[in-house]
């Protein structure tokens, strides 16, 4: 996957999904994206992180969702008729992500995309891989690996091994 | 297919070949005049012999090689085998097993034993055959051409052909005669056939009465080539019901001027046969040898129809029916489409529902396999430390054909060895005269079964030894800080000590067990299939070491309780019982420590939304259910809100992200789609 990322050529490389969180716009490229959904109930599960939304049964398996609103540090709010869970696959495991709208797949040129700058945004900047321009909107590409890669993962882990 | 995947299905195979092998060699011990089962292991080893050689396995074939030539020995003699000589074919198969390791791992050299093995197989070989008839002697060489016992072509026998007559008379019912003169080219070899071929074919739709083997002009051993065919013509008397072209599809891949099938009728006129030209033919098969050994052939052929099946293919299959489950719970839950109120409308549902659990049933079944594999595997056990510790043990077993899921029986195997290791070491007595003045037989007895109680599967190991010293494992575990003083025990929990790491009763360790790492392990392996232990005993009777384990892996009954508006399965092994105390049975230590009084016993409260930190409620304890859950630590009372009822459910993992999240175990799919979580009741307090 890391592979993929780094190569950035060509038009494959650029294809985003995009998706709202309150006003902004955040993409994820689009060969990690297994499926989008609607909605739906989630179970909790006790002593986790509190952005970690719990778990829900994606047609069988059950998969853990996260609160992308809540791991931004953005106000929560109720679900609404837009709301998605966007369903991910990082190093093979599926993780729902909630957002607030699901906007659109777009390509991107080489040339209209750039490194982050180191401020402006609500969202800590180490989640985000690059900045990409279209039109007159701004979308910020996330880097998965780094919102939900080891490091993450170990510590839900770490929070939980004192059993 | 790649060689190197044709070598891992022979590895497979090989293994599978070893495993059965151990275990027919235990059960030729035991009824030493069944030939068929000295025939079956010579098979085993034959098919590992010709296949080691394809892979270049020299070791592993040239010990099979001589291993073979025991057996064959045995097989084709009256001599039965002694028990120094059947300690010898297990040790052999150790080493099988062990050059077989060599092998695969490409290491060099010799496993430890293997010349020495080998040197006293030899040894067999060489004291036995002085005895027996001249035409055996020859088997046990080396030489290729002795071996094939070619001084029967120095001194030519001549066969006295029977009669013609004489095979009317073997006829069977409908069955007619023919003559089948198969004059297979000399390089039949290297097209792939070989007489032997035909002849079981033939013998699938027919009986072989006799045959007549003429061999060209005898060969020296220089000249001698393996892939020429020497026989110029083979005559087989054959009786069938089937028809002549029938019998002429066999024959379909020979060239036409290769095989010749008369048919022969009785003679009510007298006719002459074909004139055949058969200078000393020789008599080979004895016939009613052939006829048998074709029907086992047949008979396992028919037995052992097995598709291998990938394990994750199958549990892909199982993950769609659980989603089918699920989705036709779903569908009969409804209240939209319970609001139909049409006939057919119903109707379809039920049916689907009923076809539903049908295919569940059916893939659980695949996964299901009898347990009698394992149990066989631990008659070598037995055997092996009866010996050790010179104690003579009889082992017992019991439901052998009690089905289990396939991944359990993996899991089960090590902790079997474990306790019945544990049972003949410290169980059994040492001393026959103990046993004998406690009106015991010499003989220890061990017994092993498998039955189903109440919706899970029991292994006990039962032995019939003195007993547990409770007042010994008591002491050894104050010594050992494993418990205080002050600890109150009941019987169960002081048998369960001996499961705690670095408990071990043995003054002495000894080679078997004693080590204290032993029924630690055992715990910890069932535990990991869900299952648990239980141990009992009766002073001078003997202990019982019971193994409780769910139906599969997948699915476990569970107990549905709701917590804080909140559905949670708590798995009804650990239930013990649930109830609602009287105001006056709860007390209250200090402010916090809650406990609540069951009977005699006085059990600590704890409260489930509290452990889970779901919120900070405290509802009265007589206005809530307590759940009386027994762990690893003891018993305890879990207050929730209330029961919402028993279901099945099938276990899901919850994943690496949640993986050892505290209290919880896993997740369960319900009815309306949700997930609830399975609580992990060692956790829990």
């Amino acid at each position: 996957m890391e592979e993929k990322h780094a190569k950035g050529v060509g038009l494959t490389a650029n294809r985003f999904l995009t998706f709202y969180l309150q006003e902004e716009i955040y993409g994820v490229n689009i060969f990690d994206v297994k499926e989008i959904i609607a909605m739906m109930k989630t179970t909790p599960v006790p002593k986790t992180p509190h952005f970690i939304k719990g778990v829900m049964n994606l047609r069988g398996n059950i998969i853990p969702v996260v609160d992308m609103r809540i791991k931004f540090d953005m106000p929560e709010i109720e679900p609404h008729m837009y709301t998605s869970i966007v369903i991910i696959t990082i190093d093979g495991k599926n993780i729902g992500f909630i957002v607030d709208k699901v906007e659109e797949v777009v390509n991107v040129d080489d040339e209209n995309i750039s490194l982050p700058p180191e401020f402006g945004s609500n969202v800590d900047t180490k989640f985000i891989k690059n900045m990409a321009k279209q039109k007159n909107k701004v979308i910020m590409i996330l880097d998965l690996v780094a919102l939900f890669g080891e490091d993450e993962l170990g510590v839900v882990q770490a929070l939980s091994k004192t059993a | 297919m790649s060689k190197e995947k044709l070598k891992q299905i022979f590895i497979e195979e090989a293994n599978d070949i070893i495993e059965k092998m151990d275990i027919d060699i235990l059960n030729y011990e035991e009824s030493p005049s069944n030939k068929a089962l000295l025939n079956e292991i010579f098979r085993g080893v034959h098919t590992l012999k010709g296949s080691a050689n394809a892979f270049n396995f020299s070791r592993l074939g040239e010990f099979v090689h001589h291993f073979e030539d025991v057996l064959d020995f045995f097989r084709s003699s009256d001599i039965t085998p002694s028990a120094s000589h059947v300690d010898l074919f297990l040790e052999s198969v150790n080493l099988i097993k062990e050059t077989l390791e060599f092998e695969i791992s490409e290491r060099s050299g010799h496993p430890e034993g293997y010349e020495a093995c080998l040197n006293q197989i030899q040894k067999i070989i060489s004291t036995l055959k002085t005895t027996p008839e001249p035409a055996q002697a020859t088997i046990t060489c080396n030489d290729l051409a002795q071996e094939f016992g070619n001084e029967i072509f120095d001194e030519p026998m001549p066969v006295q052909r029977p009669d013609e007559a004489s095979f009317f008379e073997r006829l069977e019912g409908e069955e007619t005669l023919y003559t089948i003169i198969l004059t297979l080219d000399s390089d039949i070899y290297l097209r792939g056939f070989d007489h032997f071929l035909f002849f079981k074919n033939l013998s699938h739709v027919g009986r072989i009465l006799a045959s007549f083997w003429s061999p060209i002009d005898t060969c020296t051993l220089e000249t001698f080539d393996s892939e020429y065919n020497y026989f110029r013509q083979v005559e087989i008397m054959y009786a069938t019901q089937s028809s002549q072209a029938q019998i002429e599809e066999i024959f379909d891949f020979l060239e036409p001027q290769e095989y010749r099938i008369v048919a022969t009728p009785r003679p009510t006129v007298a006719q002459p046969i074909l004139n055949v030209v058969s200078e000393e033919p020789v008599e080979v098969a004895s016939v009613p040898l052939a006829k048998e050994e074709n029907k086992e052939i047949k008979a396992a052929l028919v037995q052992k129809t097995f598709l291998k099946i990938d394990a994750q293919k199958l549990d892909e299959l199982f993950d769609s029916i659980g989603e089918l489950v699920i989705a036709q719970n779903y569908l009969g839950e409804n209240g939209k489409i319970k609001a139909v109120r049409d006939a057919e409308v119903t109707k379809t549902i039920e049916n689907l529902s009923k076809i539903t659990k049908l295919i569940q049933n059916r893939v659980m079944s695949l996964r299901m396999i009898p347990i009698r594999d394992t149990f066989e595997k631990m008659k070598r056990v037995v055997r092996d430390s009866s010996k050790k510790v010179g104690k003579p043990i009889h082992l017992v077993l019991q439901g052998e054909d009690t089905e289990i899921d396939k991944t359990m029986v993996e899991a089960l195997s090590d902790p079997l060895i474990h306790i019945i290791r544990n049972s003949i070491d410290h169980g059994i007595e040492t001393n026959v005269e103990e046993r004998r003045k406690a009106g015991k037989s010499d003989e220890g007895i061990v017994t092993l079964s498998a039955y189903h109680r109440g919706g899970n599967i029991i292994i006990e190991v039962k032995d019939d030894g003195r007993g547990i010293n409770k007042e010994k494992v008591y002491q050894k575990a104050l010594e050992r800080g494993l418990v205080k003083p002050e600890d109150e025990l009941n019987e169960a929990q002081i048998y369960n000590l001996i499961m705690q790491p670095g408990f071990s009763t043995a003054d002495v360790i000894s080679d078997l067990s004693g080590r204290g790492v032993g029924l630690d392990v055992v715990r910890t392996a069932i535990e990991s299939v869900r299952g648990k232990v239980e141990i009992s005993s009766v002073p001078n009777q003997g202990s019982t070491f019971l193994i409780i384990l769910p139906l599969t892996l997948a699915i476990i009954d569970g107990m549905i309780v709701r917590s804080s508006e909140k559905i949670f399965i708590i798995p009804t092994l650990c239930i013990i019982e649930s109830f609602r105390p009287a105001e006056d049975e709860v007390h209250v230590a200090g402010s916090k420590e809650e406990f609540v009084q069951l009977r005699s016993e006085l059990l600590p409260i704890v409260r489930l939304n509290r452990v889970l930190e779901l919120d900070t409620q405290k509802p009265n304890a007589w206005e809530s259910t307590l759940v009386c859950i027994e762990n690893q630590k003891g018993k305890f009372a879990l207050l929730v809100d209330e029961l919402v009822g028993r279901q099945q459910v099938v276990i899901k993992t919850l994943g690496e992200f949640f993986a050892k999240t505290e209290g919880v175990s896993g997740g369960a799919v319900m009815g309306n789609g949700e997930v609830a979580l399975i609580l992990n009741v060692e956790e829990l307090y």
